[in-house]
């Protein structure tokens, strides 16, 4: 088991290196001098030289990526152009809410499309398995901000029933924290929640003509029992590595829905870092967004392993 | 999957009754041809733009502003007095471009890049694919906000950024088509006719990967209009004033509670053409595999 662990770790570490070089590399190809911007237009070159020197920006191009790399081991990701915050404190005030938003939407689509699929497939009813296709095709085929749109249209502006933006944390005030995350949770959850019955659908369809679900049923096992049983937990295991790799992507799928319900996450820290051009604050966050992404999946293989031996054994 | 499962599966399909497949492919079929006709009316607005659409799609009129539907504006008009039916006809236009030269640079590079990985081999091989598995290592959402980052917010950027998300689904699927239609006899038999190796790549080799390319090119052209539509919607491509759907929804958020129509008109809009791109992919892989295994093509767009 450590074993493979320990194999998963040294090929994700290629690519966490390779991020790095081209988040840190992308502030030499941006159009226009970073410093100058920085400065603002009323610098004189005398100035812009003295900010490139005391920023390191005349040393070798080597050492200069060792110290940003360096700094981001130690927690110092550099100081925002905007606002002359550390990087490093403007995420971590932000981390909580876009964890509400992920960790929630991730729950919600699990819960969601556990019956769903099974209803798609198993359902004696023609017209109930017919509804749960059409679901699917429309929840990866509507775009999130027209989803986050029309529930902020139905929800907050005919019916006055929610908030249609900002957040409060969890543990302050449960009610009203829940209040704010119902709209964000639901515009993530129904493209999110599509795409894992979609997975779901397709793997308890082959699982079914099984052998082990025919001996079941030579045995008496009830029908219910097999669905649940025996069908539904094998059905499952394919459809982990899905979720991973796609509650990766939430991270990057805030920025969209945070812009859309004025969420105070990382996505929103993102966005308006690239309208203002604020460099170290994008640097930050892509990095964040990067490195969970491929951490969740990271966590997602070994759990896969954990429940399915024959994973570990393969290698 | 082992092989006797498929085969068993295979079997149950064949005891269900000829009817209700017959039936069901009907159902599928004008489902693909609605999909195509609604992919037409697109293409044809983006084409015919000033022939079709009733107004200048920049006038305004601060007169008639945030109207309802009405016989002079059949989708009422923006905080502007702008004609939305006129604004969405137009904004077919960037949409439409930047998804198909999108798809047309990341297919062109991505099936390149493919077939020499999978021809040759070796070093070029290795990096060319190191080089991919990296760029999928990406969410597409954050790998289109990189490029934007790096290039400065507008069309051409949208444009770029779309392509390069697309390349590397390409490059894999054309690689594995060459690698297994490499042995065949009829490549062998080519190869032994004396073909040279640019004959070889493009008129035996590609011909015959075709189907899979086909579908993957219209999958993409559903991604490349949700990104260059989010892009927009986050103000980072088509700028104001000129018509773009994803802009438009942006705006008319401000105005949902006086004129809904003036960011649900356009959204539906967006949401049409990908579902119609959708159906039609999942027809031509059908059509070329014969079953779909979702497992193996999956959506890249993030929520």
């Amino acid at each position: 088991m450590t074993r493979y662990i320990g194999f998963r770790i040294i090929q994700v570490l290629p690519v966490l290196f390779v991020a790095s070089i081209v988040i840190w590399g992308m502030i030499f190809v941006v159009p226009g001098d970073p410093v100058a911007l920085k400065l603002g237009p009323d610098a004189t070159a005398l100035q812009l030289e003295a900010a490139r020197e005391d920023l390191g920006l005349n040393d070798p191009i080597v050492l200069q990526y060792v110290r940003w790399l360096s700094g981001v081991f130690t927690g110092n990701l550099g100081i925002s152009y905007a606002n002359e915050l550390p990087v490093s404190s403007l995420i971590a005030t932000r981390i909580p809410a876009t964890m509400h938003l992920v960790f929630g939407t991730a729950l919600v689509s699990l819960i969601a499309s556990v019956p769903l699929a099974l209803l798609g497939v198993s359902s004696p009813n023609r017209a109930v398995q017919k509804g749960v296709s059409a679901y699917i095709s429309l929840a990866l085929a509507v775009p999130s901000f027209l989803i986050g749109i029309l529930l902020i249209f139905l929800f907050g502006v005919n019916l006055s029933l929610l908030p249609t933006g900002g957040y409060v944390p969890i543990w302050e005030d449960f009610g009203e924290s829940v209040r704010h995350l119902v709209l964000p949770i639901l515009t993530m959850s129904i493209f999110f929640s599509g795409l894992l019955t979609r997975f779901l659908k397709s793997s308890l369809s082959s699982e079914r003509s099984a052998e082990y679900v025919d001996t079941a049923r030579s045995k008496g096992v009830p029908k219910r029992q097999i669905w649940r049983k025996h069908i539904l937990r094998n059905a499952l295991l394919p459809v982990i590595t899905v979720f991973g790799l796609y509650v990766g992507t939430l991270f990057a799928g805030a920025v969209i829905t945070e812009s859309i319900f004025n969420f105070p996450g990382v996505g929103r820290l993102l966005l308006d870092a690239v309208r203002e051009r604020d460099y170290p604050v994008m640097q930050g966050t892509i990095l964040l967004v990067v490195v969970l992404y491929v951490v969740v999946n990271l966590l997602v293989d070994v759990l896969y392993a954990v429940l399915d031996p024959r994973i570990r054994y393969a290698k | 999957m082992s092989t006797p499962r498929r085969q068993k599966q295979a079997s149950s399909f064949e005891q269900s009754s000829k009817n209700s497949v017959a039936r069901r492919r009907k159902a599928g079929m004008s489902s693909l041809w609605l999909a195509l006709s609604a992919a037409a009316v697109f293409a044809l607005a983006a084409l015919l733009a000033p022939w079709v659409a009733p107004y200048d799609p920049l006038e305004q009129n601060l007169n008639g502003i945030l109207q309802g539907s009405s016989w002079v504006h059949w989708l009422g008009t923006d905080h502007l007095g702008r004609d939305i039916l006129s604004r969405i006809i137009y904004g077919a236009r960037p949409t439409l471009l930047t998804s198909s030269f999108a798809v047309l640079i990341a297919s062109t590079l991505g099936i390149s890049l493919g077939m020499i990985s999978g021809y040759f081999g070796g070093l070029a091989d290795a990096i060319i694919m190191r080089v991919m598995d990296f760029l999928l290592a990406l969410p597409a959402v954050l790998l289109a906000l990189l490029v934007i980052v790096t290039l400065g917010p507008g069309p051409s950027s949208a444009m770029v950024a779309v392509a390069i998300v697309g390349i590397p689904e390409f490059a894999r699927l054309s690689r594995s088509q060459v690698l297994s239609l490499r042995t065949r006899e009829f490549v062998l038999a080519s190869k032994s006719a004396g073909a040279s190796t640019a004959r070889l790549l493009f008129k035996v080799l590609l011909p015959n990967s075709a189907g899979p390319l086909v579908a993957q090119a219209v999958v993409l052209g559903a991604l490349a209009v949700f990104l260059e539509a989010a892009l927009s919607f986050l103000g980072l491509g088509v700028p104001p004033p000129d018509p773009s759907w994803g802009q438009m929804v942006s705006a008319g958020k401000s105005y949902l509670q006086y004129s809904p129509g003036y960011s649900l008109f356009p959204g539906i809009a967006i949401a049409v053409l990908i579902l119609s791109l959708d159906v039609i992919a999942d027809r031509i892989r059908q059509h070329f595999a014969g079953d779909e295994n979702p497992l193996t093509d999956a959506p890249t767009k993030a929520a």
